[in-house]
């Protein structure tokens, strides 16, 4: 017989709560940031680390973090796990159990099968349009407690949710959520009625949402903290841990004191960062104010492409395609990344483009990325950009 | 024309604002008005202690206040507050040292300052960073700071500040290389127990809660207030040589120390590629400047 999904997900509460020694792999992101939080509220034992998609990360951060005695293993918001990681956290302690949850595909499902794995996915198990982010399951795994309702807010919107938590927030904690959603109180109200009104899936609003959401990470206090959330993931890796252990202790209101400050660890880098990228942002816009196709390029030690991309989509409202391209220096490659409004898509195309060239690449509808080594990328760009305007005259 | 009007704006919106802007300035106007109340203290031989009752209370007081908005900012407030209580508690640390010691110097209060300064460094847990990335150090910028600083001096000189009567005896009773090593060791202790106050823990600790621009700026003006503990000992000198133009000399001091401070400053937190600021540039500024002072100064007296 199988179980409600509120059943499966008191299995992994009870599961933290009662381990000895439990530790989670989470994403490189603010959703898996914010996952970590939540459940170390819940089990102080609970030590973490952030591992990316890349076999070799996933391998060394077995190697360094994980100990025979780790009796409990959580995995949150990672969309791929490496075989050989499992075989490796199995074969240091064949009784210790593993945990899963995630919102990104079931593409893990035959694995999770195979190492009788208890799993949690929104899309298998409540709704095949329900993909509500892994802090969202973190906050009820962790009992829905008061304590973690500003952190799954800032999670969700950094996962470009807007769920009721906000409206638990604006309920029951109104001075931390107008301290978050530092906006006038009409943009507020607005919020406000929309997540009330609509579900948080409901596709018929999904421009109005993505406005919302984009006001929230351009304008207020919250996106502040999601945007240094983002930055630590371009920091070292020896270095990812003491940051991401700096925002977990430290209050809203100093967090946001040391980001306006600049100063010391963390907060120094993420203001030279930011400056780097207000420049590159402002000349990106200055450059492309009422074009429909963007295509910007930046070179340098540190790509911006994504973050580039994502703000440009809310500075340069006409813009309905937009291509970031970014090398470093004395490298063979460009990478690329793209963004697209709806209806226009981006994945394809990319696809289409790379077709017998030496690159690779993919992505969503609206969201994508890629790699084209420099001697193809002339003959790559025409393609893209054919098919581009193509769809624009459409 | 719209469309052009709104991506101004959104570019406008770029910059968030800060938080707490207010609560930031005030912990600046507190310690300037703290300072400025002892400095009148001194000034009308008013008792100290009633300018010890009043800041300890202020700072209970307004700590709490601090707290409820946030930690950083309260211990920001508490830490400069009591910083400086403890500074001008120096005329009774040095009495005490020379009852304990049997001998007076000048010496006592610089060693206090750099004693309290780095105990408030460890107390805001600055003290392992405020040197500053010391493997992108310069000996050539040193050497041009020092330069510059030796520049200033002379400007100094020029505008005629006053030299503490100590120096104009030890010039007069030794010899001319027991002369430059005393203002050489001086300069150097000046020089180092000034920028672990200004450049050590005011700087580090307004860079917690500010930018770096602010914290310089705010620092730079602490500074002249400090020196306004000089006011009544200038006026005297400036008036007695001078006469009618002793305004002019007096402000021009006082301008001179606020861009000395702000060079300072600059060449604490400059960075570049290549190179960055570090505690040794400002330390090397001061000593150039002092050197420079105490050198003309003295040469004019002995030898022109």
């Amino acid at each position: 017989m199988d179980i409600s999904y509120q059943e499966r997900l008191a299995d992994f509460s009870s599961a933290l709560k009662d381990a000895k020694k439990p530790f989670l792999f989470h994403d490189s992101d603010a959703d898996g940031t914010f996952s970590y939080f939540q459940l170390k509220n819940l089990n102080s034992k609970l030590q973490a680390t952030s591992i990316s998609k890349t076999k070799d990360v996933q391998l060394k951060a077995f190697e360094e973090c994980v100990s025979s005695d780790h009796d409990v293993i959580f995995f949150f918001d990672t969309p791929h796990i490496e075989e050989e990681l499992l075989d490796h956290l199995l074969g240091q302690n064949s009784l210790r159990k593993i945990y899963y949850v995630d919102h990104h595909t079931n593409a893990m499902l035959p694995l999770v099968e195979k190492y009788s794995i208890t799993y949690f996915n929104p899309l298998l198990h409540i709704d095949s349009k329900d993909s509500r982010p892994s802090c969202y399951w973190a906050y009820l795994i962790s009992q829905s407690s008061k304590k973690n309702l500003p952190l799954v807010c800032i999670g969700s919107v950094s996962d470009f949710f807007l769920l009721d938590c906000l409206l638990d927030l604006y309920t029951l904690k109104r001075g931390l959520f107008d301290f978050l959603i530092n906006i006038d109180d009409k943009r507020k109200t607005e919020l406000v009625d929309f997540i009330k009104t609509y579900d948080f899936n409901d596709i018929s609003v999904q421009k109005k949402r993505t406005q919302l959401i984009q006001m929230i990470w351009y304008e207020t206090n919250l996106g502040k903290i999601r945007g240094l959330v983002d930055f630590i993931y371009k920091l070292e890796s020896e270095h990812i841990a003491r940051a991401v252990d700096i925002i977990r202790k430290i209050d809203f209101n100093d967090l946001i004191i040391s980001i306006d400050a600049g100063q010391g660890f963390l907060f120094e880098d993420y203001a030279a960062f930011m400056k780097k990228h207000k420049e590159l942002m402002k000349k990106a816009v200055d450059k492309n104010k009422t074009r429909e196709f963007v295509i910007f390029e930046h070179k340098g030690k540190t790509s911006y492409n994504r973050q580039l991309s994502e703000e440009l989509l809310y500075r340069i409202p006409e813009a309905k395609v937009l291509w970031l391209i970014f090398t470093k220096m004395d490298s063979e490659w460009y990478s690329c990344s793209f963004r697209s409004r709806y209806p226009y898509i981006v994945n394809k195309p990319i696809s289409d483009s790379l077709i017998g060239l030496n690159g690779q690449g993919g992505g969503h509808d609206q969201a994508g990325g890629c790699s084209v080594n420099k001697q193809d990328f002339d003959e790559f760009k025409k393609r893209f950009v054919a098919n581009i305007e193509e769809q624009l005259q459409h | 024309m719209f469309i052009n009007f709104l991506n101004s704006h959104l570019l406008d919106t770029m910059d968030l604002k800060s938080i707490f802007e207010l609560e930031k300035k005030l912990v600046f106007l507190i310690n300037f008005g703290l300072v400025l109340l002892v400095i009148i203290t001194f000034l009308f031989d008013f008792k100290l202690s009633y300018f010890f009752y009043f800041t300890i209370i202020l700072t209970m007081i307004l700590g709490y206040f601090y707290f409820k908005r946030s930690r950083k900012l309260s211990k920001t407030l508490i830490l400069t507050n009591m910083f400086i209580f403890f500074y001008f508690l120096y005329p009774y640390v040095a009495q005490f040292l020379t009852d304990l010691l049997g001998s007076q110097s000048y010496i006592y209060i610089l060693f206090y300052s750099v004693l309290i300064s780095y105990i408030f460094l460890v107390f805001s847990g600055q003290h392992q960073t405020f040197l500053g990335n010391l493997k992108k150090f310069s000996y050539k910028i040193a050497g041009g700071v020092f330069l510059i600083g030796f520049s200033l001096g002379f400007l100094f000189y020029l505008i005629h500040e006053p030299v503490p009567q100590l120096f104009i005896d030890i010039a007069a009773s030794g010899s001319f290389l027991d002369f430059m090593k005393f203002i050489v060791f001086s300069s150097l202790i000046i020089g180092l127990s000034e920028q672990m106050i200004f450049s050590g823990f005011l700087h580090n600790s307004y860079r917690t809660i500010t930018t770096r621009w602010d914290a310089m700026f705010q620092v730079s003006i602490l500074f002249v207030c400090f020196h306004l503990l000089r006011f009544e000992v200038l006026v005297k000198h400036y008036f007695e040589n001078f006469a009618t133009s002793y305004l002019f000399f007096i402000t021009s001091y006082y301008v001179l120390l606020f861009i000395f401070m702000v060079m300072a400053q600059y060449f604490y937190i400059f960075k570049s590629k290549k190179y960055e600021g570090n505690f040794f540039y400002p330390v090397l500024l001061h000593f150039g400047a002092d050197l420079a002072l105490f050198f003309f100064y003295i040469v004019t007296i002995l030898f022109l």
